[in-house]
């Protein structure tokens, strides 16, 4: 593929936009304030497969496992993940693939490896993902601003395992996990990342927060 | 708002998460040519909109994109259980009468 | 009611204010020294309230006196309610939207209330009430200063060719809660100059349009064609993978509900493509007949609308910008047909081209994941520059393909028409052996009766005059009020390629009535003459979509 070609993540004016305000201390976005409980940094582009299939068939599980080196959890509102990829529930035969696997040689693997009443779709264009990091108590108070779901009622992850639940978040919509760190992970879809990031520097004003590029 | 159990998810979430599809257990008509205009005219817009003990349809729109069925009071807005789509009622009007 | 009425009191209480007065400021001892005014005197009664003014003539035929003054709510108008059957206050409250404004009823709605309780000839406390809501009843400011203002009042969605837009000047319509780029004006060009040179543009060369916001679904699973042709009012069994086709889906009473291009992408897998506005609904709707109707059939859906940018390109001269970026795709025009898909690499990036039209020119919609949104739209312009490559809004998109009569559900359609009310018998598939969601209905004796609404073209006889959408249509301009009404305009916009108005309208029995002079009276007193055309204005053989 030719190195001219520019790849934008969802994100990419709005950092262009933050990090200009970060250096001149726009009042409109940072509210004049120096201190940043709370951190917004968007993952770089990466792979999103939306996977269906028979969890209850343990060829169609192990054969998933085999590929992406992560078990498939069958567990409502879980996620399992290695260091190069996440596998999050979305229903009773829905999940969403995070990795840094290129997508289309995923899905080849994945095709090669799954037989049956399955489905693949890459969906990388469409998604971000972003970390929310900082104060617990401020990145509780932002959740609880942001989503009628209880996060706070979520049992600490593990390394390679924690919850997720696909949910409101402000007037649109995320999956939202827990990680190991204490940090929270959102998925969005690209034409809400915007409107997401707006909210989320303005429901995160009062403690300070700032994206990071 | 309500809290609605959803029976894939196995949580309680908000109503907001979730919207109203109507009256469960309507079967399609297999041979809708074969039916007149009254009995499909049935079918397609006559519903029981009880007082009382009702089985509705839910889509869990923001979770897990799963139909499943309610059985609702209209009265008090209670929600007696949720199950899933292919499984039958515990609670009845029938049996909430006795 | 407090103070004092009759006049004998109010003289003595006066009479005793003074002398009080006249003590504290050193005059006499307080006593009246005066002799008591003798008056007549009076019944009193306890106040009694007067909630409708009353008059010689009922009062439908009376002055109007007016109830709530947001909503210009009358007495007359309450009394109608009840004439038409409505009993329950909150019926009533929604047939007259008394009580409907902001104030939510403080000013009028005790009298509304208590007319409506004598029309209903019952006492106001059997009548009852509303709900109180704010800011009747007291309203925090925390309430009133909640963030739900400016960019967070409601989610502003972007494609990834959103900055481009903006960065041209671009103006936006609100499209659900997409951004679109509704036109792009240059200088000081107005709305109709812009849009026209747009329409020009594309006809004669060659324009640009981010078509990313259409809904996108991708289906895959063995029983998929079977699933979509039970969805579609065609048949997708025989759609072979390269190959795409148009189709209407309707709601089980019959009634069009929308609209789309689906594709076979390979062995049990389609794209299916849907308005706009209606992506959420369809995919919840094919859902629901999955998973509660026939969860026997094989088959997933995925919204993959976020994933793709779609650059439209489209005009005669739409074949040669491609070629010029775009090497691995034999554009020859039997190769690559009409109605064909192909996979291929644009300016270094894998992209999935349709040719299919929105315009009824030479078109190619070519998509790639939105990533390289901005990329692929950028390489486009400049590979369209020596074309004069335009970029195009809403507008036009909207112009066009009303020179083609192709509608637009929710605009030509309002949940009310047949695919045959809109001519469009030729998309539902007559040999089709499974009775198709809302293939039954179209029997129903309502669906087939004459005199159903029917779109039409309007061709106004002064062509400079644009009706306006949504003005009535009636045969007789002359006739007295209430003037019988046959139809109205769904669409209608001024042609710059055709150098006169169109228009896309619904009239009764419209189908049988080609080259009827019709009327559409303006609430200005002027009435507009139109002639009953075909739908389709421009290239009624549709050869210039097929273009070599």
């Amino acid at each position: 593929m030719p190195n001219n070609i520019t790849r934008e993540t969802p994100l990419h004016y709005f950092h262009k936009l933050s990090s200009h305000a970060s250096s001149a201390q726009s009042p409109e976005i940072f509210n004049g304030q120096v201190e940043f409980a709370l951190v917004v940094k968007e993952a770089p582009l990466s792979s999103f497969l939306n996977l269906r299939g028979n969890g209850s068939d343990k060829g169609f599980c192990s054969a998933v496992a085999e590929v992406l080196g992560v078990t498939v959890p069958t567990e409502p509102g879980t996620y399992h993940s290695n260091k190069d990829s996440s596998i999050y529930w979305l229903g009773p035969d829905e999940w969403l693939l995070f990795s840094c696997i290129d997508a289309s040689n995923l899905e080849a693997q994945l095709r090669k490896a799954l037989s049956g009443h399955i489905s693949i779709v890459d969906i990388s264009g469409g998604q971000t993902l972003i970390n929310l990091r900082g104060d617990p108590c401020a990145l509780a108070i932002l959740l609880k601003k942001s989503s009628v779901y209880d996060f706070a009622a979520w049992p600490d992850a593990d390394i390679n395992a924690g919850r997720c639940a696909q949910t409101t978040f402000a007037k649109a919509t995320a999956v939202v996990t827990n990680k190991a760190d204490g940090s929270y992970d959102l998925i969005l879809r690209r034409s809400f990342a915007d409107y997401i990031a707006k909210w989320l520097l303005d429901a995160g004003q009062e403690f300070g927060c700032r994206i990071e590029a | 708002m309500l809290l609605i159990h959803c029976p894939h998810c196995r949580e309680d979430r908000e109503e907001e998460e979730y919207s109203y599809s109507g009256e469960a257990h309507i079967v399609r008509p297999l041979e809708p040519e074969a039916l007149s205009d009254q009995e499909w005219g049935d079918y397609l817009f006559f519903r029981k909109n009880p007082k009382g003990i009702h089985h509705e349809m839910w889509y869990h729109a923001v979770g897990c994109r799963r139909y499943f069925y309610a059985t609702r009071n209209t009265l008090s807005y209670e929600i007696l259980e949720t199950y899933k789509v292919g499984e039958q009622p515990q609670v009845s009007a029938q049996g909430a009468a006795q | 009611m407090a103070g004092t009425y009759s006049l004998a009191a109010c003289l003595a209480e006066g009479a005793s204010a003074g002398a009080e007065a006249a003590k504290l400021a050193g005059c006499g001892d307080g006593r009246i020294r005066f002799p008591e005014p003798q008056v007549e005197e009076y019944p009193e009664q306890p106040a009694q309230a007067l909630f409708l003014v009353p008059h010689t003539k009922a009062t439908s035929r009376a002055p109007s006196q007016f109830v709530d003054m947001q909503l210009d709510v009358s007495a007359s108008g309450i009394e109608l309610a009840v004439r038409e059957g409505f009993k329950s206050v909150e019926h009533i409250k929604r047939y007259t939207a008394m009580g409907f404004g902001t104030d939510q009823g403080k000013l009028g709605n005790i009298n509304g209330m208590a007319i409506l309780a004598s029309a209903l000839g019952q006492s106001i406390e059997q009548t009852g009430t509303t709900i109180f809501r704010p800011s009747y009843s007291p309203t925090t400011f925390g309430a009133i200063a909640g963030a739900d203002v400016g960019a967070l009042f409601d989610p502003e969605r972007y494609t990834a060719v959103q900055r481009w837009h903006q960065e041209q000047g671009a103006a936006f319509e609100d499209v659900g809660q997409w951004k679109r780029p509704w036109y792009f004006p240059r200088g000081v060009e107005s709305m109709q100059d812009a849009v026209s040179r747009e329409c020009l543009a594309v006809r004669n060369s060659v324009g640009i349009l981010d078509a990313s916001t259409l809904g996108k679904i991708d289906i895959q699973g063995p029983d998929a064609a079977e699933f979509i042709t039970r969805m579609y009012t065609n048949s997708y069994l025989k759609l072979a993978p390269g190959k795409c086709r148009y189709g209407v889906m309707l709601k089980e009473d019959g009634m069009i509900f929308d609209d789309g291009v689906c594709a076979c992408i390979g062995d049990n897998h389609y794209l299916m493509f849907t308005t706009t506005g209606g992506a959420a609904g369809v995919l919840a709707w094919l859902e629901l007949w999955q998973q509660t109707e026939w969860p026997d059939l094989k088959v997933y859906f995925t919204s993959v609308t976020d994933h793709w940018t779609t650059a439209t390109i489209t005009g005669p001269n739409a074949r040669k910008v491609l070629a010029k970026v775009c090497a691995d795709i034999d554009l020859a025009n039997d190769a690559f047909q009409f109605m064909d898909w192909r996979d291929g690499t644009v300016a270094g990036v894998a992209a999935r081209i349709f040719r299919i039209s929105f315009t009824g020119e030479l078109t190619y919609e070519i998509n790639v994941p939105a990533h390289y949104g901005r990329h692929i739209w950028e390489a486009l312009i400049a590979a369209g520059e020596e074309f004069d490559i335009t970029p195009y809004g809403t507008e036009t998109m909207h112009v066009l393909r009303a020179e083609k009569g192709f509608i637009i559900v929710g605009q030509d359609t309002d949940g009310s028409m047949t695919p045959a009310d809109m001519n469009m018998d030729w998309v539902v598939g007559k040999n089709k052996t499974f009775s198709f969601i809302g293939k039954r209905s179209l029997q129903r004796s309502d669906s087939v009766r004459e005199n159903r609404k029917q779109l039409v073209g309007l061709k106004t006889v002064d062509g400079t005059q644009v009706l306006p959408e949504g003005a009535q249509i009636v045969f007789d301009p002359e006739q007295k009020i209430p003037m019988s009404m046959q139809g109205h305009v769904t669409s209608s916009y001024f042609s710059s390629n055709l150098g006169h108005s169109i228009a896309l309208a619904v009239v009764k029995g419209g189908h049988g009535l080609l080259g009827k002079t019709v009327y559409c009276p303006l609430a200005d007193g002027r009435s507009i003459a139109a002639e009953i055309v075909s739908s389709v204005f421009y290239d009624p053989k549709g050869e210039r979509q097929n273009a070599e």
